[in-house]
């Protein structure tokens, strides 16, 4: 095993590259979640479904967190390679996805609502991601084991007036709380060195980014911002997956490292539709269903797209037949939300479709982001012809 | 769908939800409602009934499709005909709009009818997933929000993915 110290973030480049990459950190974990919350069937897992929700929720204001203190440092957050430390290094995953970053979080799966999967939220969310000591997690080249690590190598670097001074925060391109947001925790607008180190920790106070000392302490208390309106308190994701893993809830008075032991939380794992994932050109589906699969991968793609649009602060030219042009600026980011509903029903609906040629399972997405133009052609046409097979 | 085993009597009934809707099969699949149609199928016209129309469906669709007929063995068989064709007209309007229309009376002369044959809403999941929304661009008021000022884009039908 080796032993390898992270490295400590050196300049500001630098910085602006770490946190490129979490923003790409924060939406890798979303299309995992999402493929067991939408395999939920209809009606069922009434909690589970609701914790799983809770959490994406939570992700993706974290995306949104750390776009806005990248954007304050004066860069657009974008979906190209990011060269970091001499490596590049894509911000947005291809599943299953082994994050060359942070070693600790092991493989990025999409699966429908089982005890792996999980298992697995359980692991991404644990502050050593399951390990006893972050020591025996094998840190990557110029990576980080935990994603602890990474935010902490962030707000080192933040706190610096070596690495930043005061004038780089420019609080450009934010995306405002007054966007709506139904989850815990508010969207911070980050116009100085204070506002981006509140930013990151909300990020870790919430999710993955937990310190280990967090589990001495009582599983569900939190800070006063993250109450809700109607008054359910936030508490970290880890302890939520933890009550997901073992059925039960917390009891008010138990830690977080303990086992929780109060009420019954009901999980029924066969009300789940079977998904299986099969990864891109990997058992070739052909026909509607392989049609299916493209044009969700096609959705996803301008999904992430409009979400990069909208943090990198451009306009999206959208048709519109009635405009004299033919064309019209929108804001990219309402866009966006709407092809996250649309992107739920197009998943709903694939996780109900048999696999021709395995009818004991159905389609899982892929969420696969084509990042190219070729790639965009290539999944449209095969599309095409795989729908004109069976016509 | 492989030669060597006939196909189940609710694979036939997707084949034929597919002639007569113009969805494909992993569209029909996608809505969950293959099942529950079926069924109603069965419980609207008995199962002796639904067994001849799916025997005549499947045999002009394989004609059809090896011969290369191009649907002139279907229509003949399961559109114009006085007895499978009401049925047939009742189905499209199920898929599209998740509701049975009671068979015409002209129908019910001739080859009978059952008490459960009359109009009414199979499920709520037959009206989200009617397939009229998405022929429509259109969504499901009350289910399916497309989200806050969606209002504002054309229909999606002329806003295609990427």
């Amino acid at each position: 095993m080796t032993t390898r110290t992270p490295e400590p973030i050196k300049d500001l480049t630098e910085l602006k590259a770490a946190l490129q990459l979490a923003v790409g950190l924060e939406l890798s974990t979303i299309p995992v979640y999402l493929t067991a919350l939408y395999s939920i069937k209809d009606g069922t897992n009434t909690d589970a479904a609701q914790t799983i929700r809770s959490v994406v929720m939570e992700e993706m204001l974290h995306m949104a967190l750390a776009a806005n203190v990248l954007n304050s440092l004066g860069e657009r957050p974008s979906v190209r390679p990011v060269t970091f430390r001499g490596n590049q290094v894509s911000p947005v995953p291809v599943y299953p996805y082994t994050s060359p970053l942070v070693s600790g979080i092991g493989e990025l799966a999409l699966r429908p609502l089982s005890t792996e999967a999980v298992d697995s939220f359980v692991r991404i969310e644990h502050p050593y991601h399951g390990e006893t000591d972050p020591a025996k997690i094998k840190c990557p080249k110029g990576g980080y084991p935990t994603i602890g690590m990474f935010y902490d190598a962030i707000k080192a670097a933040l706190e610096s007036t070596k690495i930043c001074k005061d004038s780089d925060f420019t609080g450009a391109r934010q995306v405002k709380a007054t966007e709506y947001y139904g989850g815990a925790g508010e969207l911070i607008e980050v116009t100085d060195r204070k506002t981006a180190l509140a930013a990151i920790n909300k990020i870790v106070d919430q999710g993955e980014g937990l310190p280990i000392e967090r589990m001495k302490q009582q599983a569900k208390t939190v800070t006063d911002e993250d109450k809700l309106g109607y008054g359910w308190q936030m508490y970290s994701h880890y302890a939520r997956f933890r009550e997901l893993q073992t059925g039960r809830r917390f009891r008010s008075t138990q830690t977080a490292g303990e086992t929780p032991a109060g009420s019954l939380l009901l999980v029924d794992y066969d009300a789940v539709q079977p998904a299986q994932f099969v990864k891109l050109n990997g058992d070739i589906t052909g026909g509607p269903e392989g049609a299916a699969l493209n044009e969700f991968d096609l959705a996803y793609t301008r999904l992430v797209d409009d979400v990069y649009l909208a943090f990198s602060g451009a306009e999206k030219k959208v048709e519109n037949k009635l405009e004299p042009s033919g064309k019209q600026s929108k804001d990219p980011l309402p866009l966006a939300v709407h092809g996250m509903y649309a992107l739920k029903n197009r998943a709903v609906a694939l996780m109900r479709t048999p696999i021709p040629s395995s009818p004991k399972h159905t389609l899982c997405p892929r969420f696969h982001y084509a990042a190219t133009e070729d790639d965009r052609k290539k999944l449209r046409d095969t599309a095409q012809q795989m729908r004109g097979q069976s016509r | 769908m492989g030669n060597s085993t006939p196909p189940t009597p609710k694979q036939i009934f997707a084949e034929l939800s597919v002639e007569l809707t113009g969805f494909d099969r992993a569209e029909l699949a996608g809505t969950g409602m293959i099942d529950t149609y079926y069924d109603t199928l069965l419980r609207m016209i008995g199962e002796r009934e639904a067994g001849q129309l799916l025997r005549f469906a499947s045999e002009a669709l394989d004609k059809d499709r090896t011969e290369k007929m191009n649907g002139t063995a279907f229509r003949p068989a399961v559109i114009d005909s006085p007895r499978f064709g009401p049925v047939a007209v009742s189905l499209i309007k199920l898929w599209y709009l998740g509701m049975w229309y009671p068979l015409p009376a002209v129908y019910r002369d001739l080859f009978g009818s059952t008490a459960d044959d009359v109009g009414h809403v199979v499920s709520g999941q037959g009206y989200r997933e009617g397939l009229v929304w998405v022929a429509a661009g259109a969504h499901p008021m009350g289910g399916k929000p497309p989200g806050h000022g969606s209002w504002a884009e054309p229909p999606s039908l002329l806003n295609p993915t990427p």
